[in-house]
């Protein structure tokens, strides 16, 4: 081998290096660009270690803390349910050293953050703030206070469960405990729980919420009209949660802001006997005024699920897919769990409204 | 920030990394599609500074003397239990840290957005 080669050897090995570092470089960033709050995780927990040590550790471990917990679900809450689009939360610590007239002037609201010690508190006092003024927020201006309170308290538990027993307790005990005690506030919790159990609260319920946010915002409201028509709407979905298997009930809901109907495709005997003309039958026999149509099987039946759409000729478009885990109830009424795959198709005809 | 506003968002992203050769610009343009995705504020202070800002504020001798009471239930306001600072009607308020008032808090922050 003579220096040439190995000068054309070397240079290779630096390229391919070079390449590689950078590949990496640039996936990472992407991949932290798009998902901030791992960031937010690692720099929770750098703090945490080190808030003993730095000059504002501790208050960087507070914030980081709370940012990285409370965006990963806003995230989780993204993918469940596209439409939604929660914004991220961003702590901020204010100065201290203003005047009374700045600090009017600014118009600024505060909320009190316990030192570290206490970061369960913070979390959740943080959390509440967030969910309770944040998540749907257009919708929940126009509903009752004990369908607003129920939504906060239940969407706050899914928060907490997976998060660290004593976390949990301290929602349960500032609260949850409290929040329950009230009839209604209570019995509409419950009855969430048993529709989250069926894996359709988020995907179904949450949307239709955001659904009828965004007409009211362009409607005007009729509050009356409102309250009664989401406790219609939760319902027919507790109904649903909880029929059993080969049950026959309402699958249709038509209100004055919510218009869809709920239909299960890829019964087994159904598929083996007759195919995919009987539920493309079925489907061009729903009325023109639905607005979304929920379409559910068993994962096992999402290409059938798929041609079906695909061969109708519906003039719906695909909103989003998802696959999920549900538990349902058999012939006799017990639980057992299922894969199920969701396909949410919305009217070509109906006009979006965002809030400019 | 809606679906629909973060695919225009996306869409122009992805206009300048392709119309660009500059790569600082590039950088920027991440970050400025960083800073895009919708966030919210959360104000907060630190228990080592809030004595600090109600004194600067006027308010740290009425609350220890227990002149103020908490804008949600009317309790009396002490160091110990304050949740939330704001401005009103040229005025400042403080609520508790009951549950019921830091939602209450929530609710009323959210009216003023």
């Amino acid at each position: 081998m003579n220096i040439l080669d190995i000068t054309i050897n070397l240079n290779v090995t630096i390229i391919i290096s070079v390449a590689i570092i950078v590949v990496t470089f640039g996936t990472t960033v992407f991949y932290l660009i798009r998902h901030p709050e791992t960031l937010e995780k690692w720099a929770s927990i750098f703090y945490r270690v080190t808030k003993y040590l730095l000059n504002k550790g501790e208050y960087q471990y507070v914030k980081y803390d709370i940012q990285s917990k409370v965006n990963s679900y806003s995230n989780k809450l993204s993918k469940d349910i596209p439409n939604l689009s929660p914004s991220n939360i961003v702590i901020h610590w204010i100065n201290e050293n203003q005047t009374r007239e700045q600090f009017i002037k600014n118009n600024a609201f505060i909320i009190r953050m316990h030192k570290s010690v206490n970061q369960n508190k913070n979390l959740v006092n943080a959390s509440m703030a967030y969910i309770s003024g944040v998540l749907l927020r257009k919708a929940k201006s126009y509903i009752a206070k004990y369908q607003k309170d129920s939504i906060d308290l239940y969407v706050a538990y899914k928060l907490f469960e997976n998060q660290k027993a004593d976390i949990l307790d301290q929602f349960v005990s500032d609260f949850l405990r409290d929040g329950l005690e009230k009839d209604k506030v209570g019995q509409l919790y419950d009855n969430f729980f048993d529709i989250g159990k069926a894996g359709i609260f988020f995907p179904v319920f949450i949307q239709e919420m955001n659904f009828l946010g965004e007409k009211i915002f362009a409607k005007g409201a009729e509050k009356e009209k409102i309250y009664k028509e989401v406790t219609e709407l939760v319902a027919l979905l507790y109904c649903y949660a909880n029929r059993k298997f080969d049950e026959k009930g309402a699958n249709e809901f038509v209100g004055s802001y919510c218009k869809f109907t709920i239909r299960i495709l890829g019964k087994k005997f159904k598929i083996d006997n007759e195919g995919k003309k009987i539920y493309i039958n079925d489907l061009k026999k729903i009325s023109s005024e639905i607005e979304t149509i929920y379409l559910i099987g068993n994962i096992t039946n999402k290409s059938f699920i798929k041609s079906v759409i695909n061969e109708s000729g519906l003039d719906y478009s695909i909103y989003f897919t998802k696959e999920y885990a549900a538990i349902i109830k058999d012939k006799e009424g017990q639980d057992y769990e299922v894969q199920n795959f969701l396909m949410v198709l919305r009217n070509n005809k109906i006009a979006v409204y965002h809030k400019k | 920030m809606t679906k629909y506003q973060k695919q225009a968002v996306s869409k122009e992203l992805f206009h300048q990394i392709f119309t660009n050769k500059n790569l600082f610009y590039l950088y920027l343009s991440i970050i400025n599609y960083h800073f895009m995705i919708n966030k919210e504020n959360l104000n907060v202070i630190h228990d080592d500074n809030l004595e600090t800002l109600l004194h600067n504020l006027g308010l740290l001798d009425k609350i220890k003397n227990g002149e103020i009471k908490c804008k949600f239930c009317s309790d009396k306001i002490t160091i110990e239990n304050i949740n939330g600072i704001f401005p009103q009607g040229g005025d400042i308020k403080i609520s508790c840290d009951k549950p019921k008032c830091v939602k209450d808090l929530s609710s009323f922050l959210n009216d003023k957005l």
